[in-house]
């Protein structure tokens, strides 16, 4: 099963800028980036003023599909992932209730976060090689999809580079996730999650042969 | 008389440091995002018994970890009165040793016994107690200008009525330590000795609590407790309110401010401080301003500025770390310039037992006098 999953992720950069470019306009170049060692937070709220919970991670991953138009720049598609059991609160217990309660399945299995969304048009920002990006696409979490949007920021330093941050709101609710409970603090609906990562341009190897084994 | 010779503070100094209570409320827990105490202990202002939530955080952050299962019996629901009372036995034991240049080095073992309540009446109502026994006593230090209070071997130091209303505002009325800054559990630093904040000292007092994500407001009025030295029952208010800055729940800044008077002095205090987490360190800091006025004698006025500052580390969720550093200034007639540094390692082996230890060096760079000191202190409580 292991080494399908190998195999699939080693062609899944050549499929992905394949089926990727067919969607884009005729003359626009296709660059794809990798994003590897991003971060990405989250903040809930609960029903006792002082306990808030935040937590991180800086093992996200993924990679996207990116071209250039006269008016910005043009996302082909993204992928990003995020490992459930990177995610720590600074409290052993706490991230063992989190895993628990929010992203095992009744399996017993804690897959992936994964978050997916088709071609985005950025339109310039403020600055010199600075773009908004209003994605919108599905956000899986404990193997439950979701339509899920967030404004992402993005910023191009250097050609092909780019550093890209952003937030959003997950509801717990949308996912079918009761609100976790411990001695009278009960967390929030509403999840604040914050994404930062950076996106260089692909290995050879990775955009026609897949990445990192 | 009125100046103290410089050995004989120093030796108050060191067996105040010596024989300071610690374990009691943690500002460290800024680190995670605990704004304020209220989360984990039923009084706001901190300290004393945890609640069921605090209990559970206690137990997490101990090397033995894992969930707290609260007891659940007949018998526990007897004596807790179906869960109303929260109570538990407290001991606290202190091996210390001392010495200070040109004098014979000391060595001291100390054992303190607590009892600590809080009964929920209902419609939030409550009533805590705290009543402490003690082999040895550990009096502020003894300034002419500020005598300590008087100690005793059972001491209540804590008897207060509460009321909460829902809507996180609580008033409380009866005998306590007034409220504080950094809220630092050692009683012995200059920003708490040297400002009426010793073991002894539990002012009757009226003060109300009111806090949100971002704020603690926390206004108080006191009168005396009743062990005071003559001339020295002091009356006053104050306001203590602290926000979080750049609310991320790791940035508080707040400020106290109080004034008193007793028969022999008048007293101002200023207090600015702050609690900054960062994940597994933070930086705790107080700057206490105080001005006096005595009403009897030389009729002097002159400032004491007792600054505090603690740098921590949380190596493990229950090992913490900490640098400390503080500085002592009392203008004249009373000059008096001390330096401390500190090294502080807390240990919470369970929601039970707990041990520190931590070395010590106090010096006056005006006599080149150097105390040095180190203490161990193993300290064990029931859990229900």
């Amino acid at each position: 099963m292991r080494t399908l999953k190998r195999r699939l992720s080693r062609y899944s950069g050549l499929l992905y800028l394949l089926f990727a470019g067919g969607t884009l306009a005729a003359g626009q170049s296709l660059e794809a980036v990798a994003i590897d060692g991003g971060s990405a937070g989250f903040e809930a709220g609960t029903n006792v003023p002082g306990i808030e919970i935040k937590g991180s991670s800086s093992q996200l991953s993924g990679r996207a599909a990116v071209s250039r138009a006269a008016s910005g720049l043009t996302i082909g598609e993204v992928h990003v992932s995020l490992p459930a059991k990177s995610l720590a609160t600074g409290m052993k217990v706490r991230d063992e209730h989190m895993q628990k309660y929010i992203f095992t399945t009744p399996d017993g299995q804690m897959p992936d976060i994964e978050f997916t969304a088709g071609e985005t048009n950025c339109p310039a920002a403020g600055g010199a090689g600075e773009f908004t990006c209003p994605v919108s696409g599905t956000l899986t979490i404990r193997g439950t999809a979701h339509s899920f949007a967030m404004n992402l920021s993005v910023k191009e330093p250097a050609p092909g580079s780019f550093r890209v941050s952003g937030d959003g709101v997950v509801k717990l609710s949308d996912y079918g996730i009761p609100l976790p409970k411990q001695f009278g603090v009960t967390a929030a609906n509403n999840v604040k999650v914050h994404l930062a990562f950076a996106g260089r341009p692909a290995p050879a190897e990775t955009a026609a042969g897949g990445g990192a084994r | 008389m009125k100046r103290l010779a410089p050995a004989v503070l120093a030796g108050f100094c060191i067996l105040l440091c010596l024989t300071a209570p610690k374990g009691k409320a943690l500002p460290t827990m800024i680190r995670l995002g605990y704004t304020n105490c209220s989360s984990c202990h039923f009084a706001p202002q901190g300290g004393g018994l945890l609640n069921l939530y605090g209990r559970s955080i206690d137990q997490a952050q101990s090397l033995v970890g894992g969930e707290y299962q609260p007891w659940e019996n007949d018998w526990v629901r007897a004596i807790n009165w179906g869960g109303r009372i929260t109570q538990d036995f407290r001991a606290v034991m202190q091996q210390q040793d001392a010495s200070t240049t040109d004098k014979p080095g000391s060595q001291l073992f100390r054992n303190r016994f607590i009892y600590r309540n809080a009964t929920e009446l209902g419609h939030g109502w409550r009533i805590t107690a705290t009543v402490t026994g003690e082999t040895a006593s550990a009096p502020r230090p003894t300034l002419s200008y500020d005598l300590p209070t008087n100690p005793s071997q059972v001491f209540v130091n804590t008897a207060l009525i509460s009321y909460r209303t829902e809507h996180n505002l609580e008033f409380d009325a009866g005998r306590d330590q007034l409220p504080t800054g950094v809220n630092i559990a050692d009683l012995s630093v200059f920003v708490r000795a040297r400002n009426r904040l010793g073991y002894y000292d539990a002012p009757t007092q009226v003060k109300a609590f009111w806090w949100g994500k971002r704020y603690l407001v926390n206004p108080y009025a006191f009168g005396p407790g009743g062990n005071e030295r003559s001339g020295q029952h002091e009356s006053g208010g104050g306001l203590m309110a602290e926000m979080d800055v750049l609310g991320n729940h790791r940035t508080i800044a707040g400020l106290n401010l109080l004034e008193g008077e007793s028969a022999a002095v008048k007293r101002r205090l200023i207090g600015p401080y702050t609690r900054l987490g960062f994940g597994r360190w933070g930086f705790l800091a107080e700057h206490d301003i105080t001005g006096r006025t005595l009403k009897t004698g030389s009729l002097a006025s002159f400032r004491q500025t007792a600054t505090y500052g603690q740098l921590f580390w949380a190596a493990r969720e229950w090992l913490v770390a900490s640098l400390i550093g503080e500085r002592l200034r009392v203008e004249n007639p009373y000059a008096e310039h001390l330096n401390a540094a500190k090294f502080e390692l807390a240990a919470r082996i369970s929601s039970q037992a707990s041990i520190s230890i931590g070395p010590r060096i106090q010096w006056d760079p005006s006599t080149g006098r150097i105390t040095r000191s180190v203490v161990f202190q193993l300290a064990m409580k029931t859990v229900h």
